[in-house]
């Protein structure tokens, strides 16, 4: 490997991939919004409130909450003309690699990167919808809480199964299908896209049940997420220790 | 056992102690008794400390009303406690649990008792079902906790007659037994009548006594006067004792002049107008009276016995004699004297207007404005943003350092990243200002008025219709002054809500206030019909003119109001009218063709829908009569229905029926000037 320059700080936040994405995630999502703008008279939505906010924001939801595990499996590409500059830590890079670590704060800070870039769109359909604002700030932190459990499950499913493996890539895609789409069968307390529906519908009266399943939801999700940190923590040791040994 | 023990315990050695007794005391009895003071405090009665109110209530007229009117309810709270401060409550639920459009509508006012005070409360509310029970609750407004609760079933009370309400202490409770008659007859106390004109609702006549009149309170009066002019019919019956009827309070009604006393020995007239004959043990009095401006409707020779006085579209009657006296009291003939007695009425019954509701609230919600902007905003907001983050990104992406520039290339791509993130977070904070902020304006209301004038009566009755959609959790409140207003909640077909609003209507002192809680996109129609002194005169004519038929009309407009986009409607004809303004004159003819097409001449001159929609149905059921012709039009300057608002700037639709006289007993010719500027016609 030839030898290049160091990294920058969150090179790979404003990478040329990234900012592509960046941009391309925003006009998408617009898209999406004002191909739902209310074509009705007022009248036809009183007792019917428009669903523009909540279908605009599962749309977000499973965008990002993809691209945090796409990124959190070491999928992104960002450097040319080296293949995959991968965000692994420094003890799998070969010697003399650029050193860089893709660790947990990167892993908490990019999805909130790629929301606030995605925030105008979804502030504008929250309009349409007449969202409280509380309402949405609740349904934000699903969306953000959800995309870091992702991009968690991603780096773990790297660190267990590696990268450029079949294996790895079907497996991290199948533990988001079972949390978005199995849940709602099996949990649908778990189920982000139920949740964001259940507090869409109610907002005039959520009763207290639904306001518990919210928290849960957090506080469930902060589990795992502590849980996986651990253990990629954990794994990540343990491989040192193998590599230090070999 | 120890020589200790023996000798704190006395029971043991067989002797009592002094020591043993104290302690008995200090650990048994004075706590004992002290735990019984307590529990006998805490569970007892106590009449000091506490509040002790109780409530005395009558509902309607002696606890009669007719469904689907506005009644009268007075409450008496009588307080042998502490200062009360807090709510009176009446919640009275409406609709059908089939239906799924049960609402509950609640009425409030504050109170402040005294100690050792007694307080009474009126109000005036509507009951449509008597299939839900009625609650009157007081709460405390420390503690919010009820004080009083009583929950009423309704079923006793309620009646579909119109109500006939005798005043006073002394009518015979026989009076009425034997023939059934249409109404209801109902006694009741001076004191117990409402206080606001809308509680005569569904009274169609009241007999009083003048002497009844001292002891109405200064509200009732007034509320008695609004109700006859705007089309109640009371009945004052004289009496030997003729003192009252000189009162001030009755002269104002109805300026009676008594001259003296007549005695007769039986009235023919009567036995005349009721078949049947008046026998008398003895000579019985009755007064000698004049009512200037009056009619009389029943005279015995040259002695009048029934005058009728107009007032507004309501009329009084007066009575020469006593009708709770002999030989009256014991007439057969009472029942079908009071059932013509109720013929005098002159008053055309009120149009019903809800038959047109679902027209005029479907009229509303279509044109309900949208709340959120036009998609152009959001496409060019859009745009603004993408192009400022591309050319941002472009910037930050390119290599080449500007020359130009004396920044370092990375300080420079620094300041680009900066600006990406930057343009991010401003174009968050802009969109929640442009975008979300104008949303909080929550209620969205809009209403049209109807108004129906008849002739020239000089009191129009509107009807106006409010519609008020919501997108938030958030309160509408309209703030009506010292006026008790009919407002009726209107629940149409297709447009019922799982959790309608509840509406609250608040006595606030003097004040008048209806507040309804919206949920999120939620509506409310709301029906609100007051009276509206209204001085527009009319004379119009169908006079033949040669060989051709010629309408003649003379209106005058002495209101601060103008009728502006107006319209004729005779017999088939629609012809447009010029603005009527305020204090000014008209005197228009025009000739009736045998040829004419309505269906054009409404399509070409009348674009708005409703107004088409009200003269349509006119044009179907006078299109052959040429007895009526209506004037359509728009009204300028009428007052909001609301005191905070300024004249209202929303519909107010017109429609006048105007009667054609056609047999004038003088040919019309030219300009002649029907209107004396002293007086109306």
């Amino acid at each position: 490997m030839t030898e290049e320059s160091p990294p920058k700080p969150f090179e790979q936040f404003f990478a040329k991939p990234m900012l592509k994405l960046y941009f391309h995630s925003i006009w998408l999502l617009a898209f999406c919004m004002i191909g739902l703008w209310p074509d009705l008279d007022m009248f036809e939505f009183i007792n019917h409130q428009p669903v523009n906010f909540l279908l605009v924001s599962i749309f977000s939801l499973i965008f990002v909450s993809y691209v945090a595990l796409w990124i959190g499996r070491g999928e992104l590409r960002i450097r040319d003309p080296h293949p995959y500059y991968l965000p692994m830590p420094n003890y799998m890079l070969p010697k003399n690699a650029v050193r860089e670590y893709y660790g947990i704060g990167k892993i908490l800070l990019h999805p909130l990167l790629l929301y606030l870039f995605l925030i105008p769109v979804l502030i504008i359909s929250a309009t349409l919808s007449a969202t409280h604002m509380l309402v949405f700030l609740r349904l934000f932190s699903i969306l953000v809480v959800t995309a870091w459990l992702c991009g968690f499950v991603g780096a773990f499913v790297r660190i267990t199964c590696g990268f450029a493996q079949a294996l790895g890539y079907f497996f991290a895609r199948a533990l988001m299908a079972v949390w978005f789409i199995a849940t709602e069968f099996v949990i649908p307390s778990l189920n982000p896209i139920h949740l964001m529906s259940n507090l869409f519908q109610n907002q005039s009266n959520a009763p207290s049940s639904l306001v518990l399943e919210y928290y849960a939801y957090l506080i469930v999700c902060g589990v795992i997420i502590t849980l996986l940190a651990i253990a990629n923590q954990v794994k990540l040791k343990q491989n040192y220790s193998t590599q230090a040994i070999a | 056992m120890s020589k200790s023990m023996k000798e704190s315990c006395p029971c043991l050695n067989g002797q009592p102690s002094k020591n043993w007794d104290k302690r008995v005391q200090m650990t048994i009895v004075k706590p004992f008794l002290f735990t019984l003071i307590c529990l006998s405090v805490l569970c007892g009665k106590p009449t000091w400390g506490f509040a002790s109110v109780t409530m005395d209530y009558t509902l309607g007229f002696s606890n009669h009303f007719r469904l689907n009117t506005w009644l009268p309810v007075t409450i008496t709270l009588d307080n042998r406690g502490t200062n009360i401060q807090g709510e009176l409550e009446i919640n009275v639920l409406s609709g059908s649990e089939y239906d799924r459009n049960v609402f509950n509508t609640r009425y409030t006012a504050p109170v402040e008792l005294p100690k050792f005070s007694k307080k009474l409360y009126s109000f005036t509310i509507l009951i449509q079902s008597f299939s839900h029970p009625f609650t009157i609750k007081l709460t405390d407004n420390q503690t919010s906790l009820p004080l009083l609760e009583e929950t009423i079933d309704l079923r006793p009370y309620f009646t579909e007659k119109p109500l006939m309400v005798f005043v006073g202490n002394d009518v015979s409770i026989d009076l009425f037994k034997g023939d059934a008659i249409s109404q209801l007859p109902i006694i009741t106390q001076p004191t117990l009548l409402p206080e606001s004109s809308l509680g005569y609702d569904g009274v169609s006549l009241m007999v009083m006594p003048a002497k009844a009149f001292q002891q109405l309170r200064e509200p009732q009066y007034k509320g008695l006067n609004e109700w006859i002019e705007q089309g109640g019919h009371l009945v004052i019956a004289g009496d030997a004792n003729y003192r009252a009827l000189l009162e001030d309070r009755v002269q104002r009604l109805i300026p009676i002049a008594i001259s003296g006393l007549q005695q007769v020995e039986t009235l023919k007239a009567l036995e005349a107008m009721t078949d049947s004959p008046l026998v008398a043990k003895d000579p019985f009095l009755i007064l000698k009276a004049q009512v200037p401006d009056s009619q009389t409707l029943l005279a015995e020779s040259d002695t009048p016995l029934i005058f009728q006085k107009k007032l507004g579209v309501g009329s009084i009657e007066f009575l020469v004699f006593n009708h709770q006296k002999s030989p009256f009291v014991q007439w057969k003939g009472r029942h079908a004297f009071w059932k013509q007695v109720l013929s005098f009425s002159s008053t055309e019954a009120r149009e019903d207007v809800r038959g047109i509701q679902h027209k005029v609230f479907s009229n509303l919600a279509t044109h309900l404005p949208a709340f959120y902007k036009n998609i152009y905003w959001a496409v060019g907001f859009l745009f603004l943003y993408l192009f400022s983050l591309s050319g941002l990104i472009y910037l930050y992406l390119k290599k080449t350092r500007f020359a130009w520039l004396t920044f370092r290339e990375e300080t420079f791509r620094g300041a680009m990243l900066g600006g990406i993130v930057g343009t991010a977070v401003v174009f968050s904070i802009a969109s929640y200002f442009v975008f979300y902020t104008p949303t909080l304006n929550n209620i969205h209301s809009n209403q049209i008025s109807y108004l129906r004038y008849s002739g020239q009566d000089l009191i129009a009755w509107r009807s106006t219709f409010v519609g008020s959609f919501s997108l938030y959790d958030d309160d509408f409140v309209l703030d009506f002054g010292n006026k008790v207003q009919s407002i009726v909640p209107v629940e149409l077909e297709g447009w019922t809500q799982p959790n309608p609003p509840v509406l609250h209507m608040k006595n606030h002192g003097a004040k008048q206030i209806l507040k309804i809680h919206h949920k999120r996109w939620s509506h409310r129609f709301l029906r609100i019909d007051t009276p509206l002194d209204f001085p527009f005169y009319v004379k119009a004519t169908l006079a033949t003119t040669g060989d051709q038929e010629v309408v003649h009309l003379n209106l005058e407009n002495r209101s601060p109001y103008a009728i502006v986009g107006g319209y004729l409607y005779f017999a088939g004809h629609l012809i447009e009218l010029e603005n009527f303004e305020s204090d000014s004159k008209i005197i228009k003819q025009f000739p009736i063709s045998s040829e004419t097409d309505f269906r054009k001449a409404l399509e070409y001159r009348v674009s708005d829908a409703l107004d088409q929609y009200f003269i349509v149905r006119a044009h179907d059921k006078y299109k052959d009569n040429q007895g009526v012709l209506h004037i359509f039009g728009n009204l300028r300057g009428l007052p909001a229905i609301n005191q905070t608002a300024p004249p209202t700037t929303q519909p107010v639709f017109l429609e006048w029926k105007v009667p054609v006289d056609t047999n004038p007993s003088v040919a019309f010719n030219g300009y002649k000037h029907f209107f004396d500027d002293t007086k109306a016609l």
